[in-house]
């Protein structure tokens, strides 16, 4: 058999043209907002083409506020999905806080999965119930909406996540020009800094579900979910208050809580150097108790607050309900050319005096 | 002088030789309590070598040689015997001259007839058992079912030995068979997939062996391995080699209640479908512990959303490997193979929630709880809408932040 033969050559071209035409390749359509997937099914091995339209087209802002209620603070959020989105806000979750809220007065499991299944199985049930009554306690939704303690061990990490509820009466998510209140978390460590991931709602989440695993789609996949959402600062509960009370411990928490900030663009190098240079004042005054030096070096740290956001100057103590709306921020995996980060972050500035005016009322009890 | 001298030499030939031949030095033949006489009649037993020999005199020639006589100075008949514990050489198919023809009967001269001879064995082997070749089997029991991670061939070893010796070029067959309804399968039929041996040699090496590969289908199940050596004692051994994912354990069949008194989880999967016709797998609901683990978690999540009584379906056999849920012996599951993974029916046990908002659901739990609890959900349409988690295998949802 030869070349020269039209039947086999027709075959020939049929199978190099199918092998051409077989293969993986990912298409973003600015336009749609949307990935154009072309894949072999690993289930059907069918050629596959999927549109995978990206979660990202949501406009939010988030006020939050702290206030202290009966020896706990109190943390609100307030979501907007400002006019100019085109999809529902659908998930609010505050992500990257450091794993310190551990259940307490959890039931043991005792019994072996090998040789009593059974009562294994009950204690495991009484422990998951016991987890979920806390939870109860920490993380607080508005109506229609459902909260959870999320906890990436492997990360060190924990998440407060808020997600429209499942009954047909229930929200979808916020909708364009549209606010939710009432996203709550009740704890007692002081305010930080830390980012909200928000998605918006679309029709097939699952669109990277069942994708080929092999190095080609884990680098899409990757890709894709990257830019899959948007980050909002917000104040959430990181600094725990020692027990029993010692404000140069609190103090040096807050300074090692405030230089996470300049990875994610809260705050700039040099005003992060000022901010050092007084803790390097306070932390040593409130160790020997020289209370004097010590109000001196709050005072200078809320003075470089204020030189970026004058306003904050009157906020009462243990009370932040500044109505300031945090608007997105680049995500550390987003090139250098996008928006710029500002100086010092207004939320972080107030976060900063929060904390500052604590230890400074407890200095003065 | 010349009479003299041949008698001298003769008397020192006959010394040498009885020297020589340990006539004086009874050898492993005087040492036993007991002794064992094999003979065409079949095999004897005494408690003492005296017993051969009741009314003659004994002498040991060798090992494995007697002489039995009524008349002190002459060599009565040969007879040949072994300790217990022994074996004489080359049994059975020793090439004797003589024949045994049994202890009971008379010699001419009147002695105890152990045998005929000279011409028989001449050795006694320690361990009768071993003196013959002895074929053996050995390796691991147990591999998971092929396809799965980390899956690979099992190596056995079949050896031929004699003694404590190993025994070169001695044929060995082999052959494998699947034993029926194991595995959790509870049907069998000729199409059911059978692993494979391959064999470097037919015959055993200068170390007495052959090596054998097992290949384990991708469906569970008790494989017994027959290997025949026709020269052997033990002509055939053989070895049941278990196809199974280990330390699989069963979701408890009596799931707890939600506060509203309806059940946290119903199993499902005993339908006709899913259940072999009704008839063959009913086993289908196992998992690693950490995956049950997880799936407890799962459930507990869906009650608090709402979902109402959370309908399991497939999950794995008790053994894993394929689960062919029509018994086949084919798909459609490409997995439910190692405890890992499970599937939840938005249809059955009235579960209250609507098709709209099965993305919610979908979200919510990739995003709120794929870590913690943790497992990868993923929105299949195989067959009709449903969701198919891995309890282990997590991939999406599974930022955190960086």
């Amino acid at each position: 058999m030869s070349l020269k033969n039209p039947i086999f050559t027709t075959c020939i071209l049929l199978i190099a043209i199918s092998a051409v035409h077989a293969q993986d390749s990912a298409v973003f359509d600015a336009s749609k907002n949307a990935w154009k997937l072309y894949y072999q099914d690993p289930e059907t091995s069918q050629w596959t083409q999927k549109i995978y339209v990206q979660q990202n087209a949501i406009s939010p802002t988030i006020q939050s506020t702290v206030q202290n209620i009966q020896n706990q603070f109190s943390y609100r959020y307030r979501i907007t999905n400002r006019h100019d989105a085109k999809q529902l806000i659908d998930t609010f979750r505050i992500w990257g806080i450091p794993i310190i809220y551990p259940t307490p007065n959890l039931p043991r499991v005792t019994a072996s999965a090998r040789n009593d299944s059974e009562v294994e199985d009950k204690q495991q049930w009484a422990l998951l119930l016991a987890n979920r009554q806390f939870e109860k306690k920490v993380i607080l939704a508005p109506k229609g909406w459902s909260a959870t303690l999320r906890t990436d061990e492997s990360a060190n990490q924990s998440s407060f996540v808020w997600t429209p509820g499942l009954k047909d009466t229930d929200p979808d998510g916020i909708a364009p020009g549209r606010s939710q209140d009432g996203f709550t978390v009740m704890r007692t460590e002081l305010p930080g800094m830390a980012r909200a991931k928000l998605t918006g709602s679309t029709e097939e989440p699952w669109g990277l579900d069942n994708l080929p695993d092999t190095p080609f789609w884990r680098a899409q996949v990757k890709l894709i979910q990257e830019q899959d959402y948007v980050l909002v600062p917000v104040m959430t509960p990181v600094i725990p208050v020692p027990t029993p009370y010692n404000a140069a411990v609190l103090a040096r928490s807050l300074r090692e809580h405030v230089q996470t900030w300049l990875k994610y663009g809260h705050i700039d190098t040099n005003t992060l150097a000022r901010i050092n240079r007084q803790f390097d004042v306070l932390i040593p005054a409130l160790d020997i108790g020289h209370r004097k030096s010590a109000v001196a070096a709050i005072e200078a740290l809320i003075k470089e607050c204020v030189n970026h956001h004058s306003d904050l100057l009157n906020h009462p103590v243990e009370t932040d309900d500044d109505h300031h709306a945090a608007t997105p921020i680049r995500k550390t995996t987003t090139p250098a050319s996008a928006t710029p980060p500002p100086v010092f972050d207004r939320t972080a500035a107030r976060a900063l005096i929060f904390n500052l005016r604590y230890i400074r009322m407890k200095l003065e009890l | 002088m010349r009479r003299l001298k041949i008698i001298f030499w003769g008397h020192f030939w006959l010394l040498f030789w009885l020297t020589a031949h340990g006539a004086n030095e009874p050898r492993v033949a005087s040492t036993a309590s007991g002794w064992i006489d094999i003979g065409n009649e079949g095999t004897r037993f005494y408690d003492n070598p005296q017993a051969l020999c009741p009314r003659g005199t004994l002498r040991y020639e060798g090992d494995a040689e007697i002489t039995c006589s009524n008349n002190a100075g002459t060599y009565g008949v040969w007879a040949f015997a072994c300790p217990i514990g022994y074996l004489p050489d080359g049994y059975p198919n020793g090439s004797w001259a003589s024949k045994l023809i049994g202890p009971y009967g008379l010699a001419p001269d009147g002695s105890v007839a152990l045998g005929v001879g000279p011409g028989g064995p001449k050795f006694c082997f320690l361990n009768a058992s071993d003196a013959l070749s002895q074929l053996t089997l050995s390796g691991p029991s147990e591999v998971t079912p092929s396809g799965l991670p980390g899956y690979a061939d099992l190596q056995l070893i079949a050896k031929v030995t004699k003694g404590n010796a190993p025994t070169a070029n001695v044929s060995v067959n082999f052959a494998i068979d699947v034993v029926a309804n194991t595995g959790s399968h509870e049907h069998h039929d000729n199409s059911r997939p059978s692993g494979n041996l391959y064999i470097s040699n037919s015959s055993t090496d200068a170390y007495g062996e052959i090596k054998i590969g097992f290949k384990a289908p991708d469906v569970s199940g008790t494989h017994t391995i027959t290997a025949t050596c026709s020269t052997c004692q033990n002509q055939s051994v053989r070895m049941d080699i278990h196809v199974k994912v280990p330390d699989l354990l069963p979701i408890s069949p009596n799931p707890p209640r939600n506060s509203d008194g309806s059940y946290a989880y119903a199993l499902t999967s005993v339908d006709k479908t899913h259940a072999g016709n009704g008839r063959y797998h009913r086993r289908q609901y196992y998992l690693t512990d950490f995956s049950r683990k997880n799936l407890r978690s799962l459930i507990n999540a869906f009650s608090e959303e709402g979902w109402g009584t959370v309908a399991l379906n497939d999950a794995s056999l008790a053994w894993g490997g394929r689960y062919d849920i029509r018994s086949d012996w084919k798909s459609p599951h490409a997995g439910h193979r190692d405890g890992r993974e499970i599937d939840i029916s938005f249809t059955r046990a009235q579960n209250p929630i609507s098709t709209g908002k099965q993305k919610s659901f979908y979200k919510k739990f990739c995003e709120e709880k794929a870590v913690q609890i943790p497992f990868s959900i993923l929105h299949h349409y195989a067959l009709n809408p449903h969701f198919h988690v891995y309890l282990e295998k997590q991939t999406g949802c599974w930022l955190t932040e960086k």
